[in-house]
């Protein structure tokens, strides 16, 4: 396994190093620079469609684009325009896919340079699409050119001050990048506008300056077409005849290196050279010359489809700019509805949590409300539970107290009954007294047990007190069928009223005795008791038609004193009217 | 496009079914809490209900005293049942 995977990585780095090696290669090729080659144009023509199907078979994009530039400088020089301008769009198109730049802009610059004698309008765009991409990128190796280049555009517009302006700026950049190929140009493009200016001396020292760095670097095209401009200023200058050999200085060489745009220039210059010099048969000799060249060089029909390949060039630049705008859309769209998404999303999680939030409120809410009801549940069943205990509690004290008092005052009663029927043969008055004691424990003993039913009673309601007398108004009816019993009740706002257990006891008490002493000493034939009730007063009559009595004469009996006190003891007055056989009046009722 | 619509579905189908669930739960939650506090109020109440019958029954007896008989015995009737 392990052997496998080092002839695998052998042969992948064996594969990588081969790469490398081609590209080199192909690099290096691309770097010929046309104009210096000694080669002839066919020559380099096919070195650079090898150089450029290489390029193809490993996919390197930078080598494709500048074969393909470099194909189109050969054909520019061989004149084919046609070729010129479909190999420089494939390379522009090859560069800017690629986002090779500084490439890009470089041939935008040299496509438009290479338009100026055609369309000087689509030149300048050109170039001014390259110079504007090179500044941008600061590429110093492709402003140097442009700059110079752009230079002559304003030169052949007749701006010559501008075209100084930029080829001094070319020249700068040049001398700053010591690039001794370009200084050729920049002194050739100085020379070409001060001569337009004038300065025809200047403008040679700067064409020789050129001339002998193309010497130097073996720039034969460029040392020709200094030939043609240094003639070119002697014919500006008037001086036709020291033209003359400097164009055919140049001829020579174009001819040699098959250079024949600057051929077609040259006899066009020779041809009214000539002219100047008023030999026509030999400026119409070089006229011919340069008419058979301009022809072929610039059909119609090459210049229709020139312009063919710019709109399809143009075209799919505009498409392309159509799919990104498209595709930018496309993704600002999707940005935005991820957006939206995540504004639902974030106002679902709110919605959610403010259900949530208001779930919980209400069910504590719920639950303190339960809670509030238990809890007021459990104070009264506290409560109720307290007082349950308590009136038990008390019940059973009332009840051991009865148990015990009772049944030892009970005790005492009988002890006093038996005394007495022992002692019945000693005297009355020892009887009587024993009888007073047992009456008195007797009364005690009542009174113990009304207090102690009392105890745990805590009212008695008017409605039963009220029952209670008419039973025991009932109960004397009963026992006394002669005695005409009469029991009267009014009631106004009942409800107000009630008794307490004492009191009621009370007021009963006062009834039963003064019922009790009408029966007993008043000889009574009619005995009314009368009970009147309103708000929370009440006034209670007892009168009968008995024999009366002087209340101020004679001791008044423990009855009345008794029913003098009970009346005090619930705080109510007490009053009694009694004549001797005018019957008797007793009356209780409640203080204002 | 159907992908981003399907989005949007899932989103608003997540938070509906959450939310259903979220009442759900709370609902079942407020029905135990009811269930079991009514039956703690229940007790309470039985309680109460209780003691008041003690009560009454207490006063029925103490009713029961007829004021010429003196019958306390029939009057005050402990409850044994009652822990004081």
């Amino acid at each position: 396994m392990k052997h496998c995977y080092c002839w695998a990585f052998a042969f992948l780095l064996s594969v990588y190093a081969l790469s490398a090696q081609e590209i080199q290669k192909i690099d290096s090729i691309n770097a010929i620079l046309v104009q210096n080659s000694s080669l002839k144009t066919d020559s380099l023509l096919v070195i650079f469609e090898n150089n450029l199907k290489a390029a193809q078979k490993i996919d390197y994009k930078k080598g494709i684009g500048e074969a393909y530039k470099n194909l189109a400088t050969i054909y520019g020089y061989e004149a084919n325009g046609e070729k010129r301008v479909a190999y420089n769009l494939k390379a522009i198109r090859i560069f800017e896919e690629n986002d090779l730049k500084p490439q890009a802009a470089n041939l935008y610059g040299e496509m438009g340079y290479g338009m100026k004698r055609d369309n000087m309008e689509k030149a300048q765009y050109y170039m001014n699409k390259g110079l504007k991409m090179a500044e941008e990128g600061n590429y110093k190796e492709v402003l140097d050119r442009t700059y110079n280049n752009y230079g002559v555009l304003k030169e052949m517009q007749g701006q010559l001050d501008s075209a100084l302006y930029f080829y001094k700026k070319g020249l700068a950049i040049v001398e700053e990048r010591k690039y001794t190929e370009g200084l050729p140009y920049s002194y050739s493009n100085l020379a070409g506008a001060y001569g337009q200016m004038g300065n025809f001396d200047l403008a040679r020292d700067y064409f020789y300056k050129a001339k002998v760095i193309r010497e130097e670097i073996n720039d034969r095209k460029g040392i020709a077409e200094n030939f043609t401009q240094i003639g070119e200023v002697y014919l500006i200058e008037g001086k036709p005849a020291e033209a003359v050999p400097f164009f055919e200085k140049s001829l020579l060489i174009a001819r040699k290196e098959d250079y024949r745009f600057l051929m077609q220039y040259t006899y066009q210059q020779l041809s009214e050279t000539f002219k100047q010099m008023q030999q026509t048969d030999s400026a119409l000799y070089y006229f011919e010359k340069y008419a058979v060249f301009k022809d072929s060089i610039n059909s119609l029909e090459t210049t229709k489809q020139i312009a063919a390949l710019e709109v399809e060039f143009e075209t799919e630049q505009k498409e392309n700019e159509i799919l990104r705008q498209r595709t930018q859309l496309a993704e600002k769209d999707l940005e935005v509805r991820r957006k939206n998404a995540y504004i639902f999303g974030s106002l679902g999680l709110s919605i959610i949590l403010g259900l949530l939030g208001y779930l919980i409120y209400s069910r504590q809410k719920q639950k303190n409300r339960q809670l509030q009801k238990e809890k007021e549940l459990q104070v009264a069943l506290a409560k109720i539970e307290t007082q349950n205990r308590l009136e038990e509690q008390r019940l059973r004290i009332s009840r051991d107290l009865h148990d015990n008092i009772g049944s030892q005052l009970t005790f005492i009663i009988i002890s006093l009954d038996n005394l007495n029927y022992m002692l019945k043969d000693t005297g009355q008055e020892v009887k009587e007294r024993i009888a007073a004691i047992s009456a008195f424990t007797s009364v005690t003993i009542n009174e113990l047990r009304d207090t102690v039913w009392a105890m745990n009673k805590e009212v008695i309601t008017v409605k039963d007190l009220q029952m209670r007398i008419s039973n025991f108004i009932d109960q004397a009816q009963s026992s006394r069928r002669d005695v005409d019993f009469q029991f009267k009740y009014k009631e106004k706002h009942l409800q107000k009223l009630e008794f307490s257990a004492v009191g009621g006891i009370n007021v009963y008490r006062i009834i039963q005795e003064a019922v009790n002493n009408a029966l007993k000493y008043a000889e009574a034939q009619t005995i009314c008791v009368k009970m009147e009730i309103s708000d929370s007063k009440y006034k209670i009559v007892i009168l009968d038609d008995g024999r009366g009595f002087d209340i101020n004469g004679g001791k008044s009996g423990h009855g009345i004193s008794n029913m003098q006190k009970r009346a005090n003891d619930i705080d109510a007055d007490f009053k009694i009217s009694t004549s001797v056989n005018k019957g008797t009046t007793i009356s209780i009722q409640s203080k204002a | 496009m159907i992908w981003i619509e399907t989005e949007f579905a899932v989103i608003t189908g997540s938070v509906v079914l959450a939310l259903a669930f979220v009442v759900l739960y709370f609902q079942v939650v407020k029905i135990q809490d009811s269930k079991k506090a009514r039956s703690r109020l229940i007790r309470f109440e039985h309680s109460i209900q209780f003691n008041q019958s003690q009560i009454i029954k207490r006063k029925n007896h103490l009713d029961r005293y007829n004021f010429l008989a003196y019958n306390l015995d029939e009057a005050l009737i402990i409850q044994p049942e009652i822990v004081v």
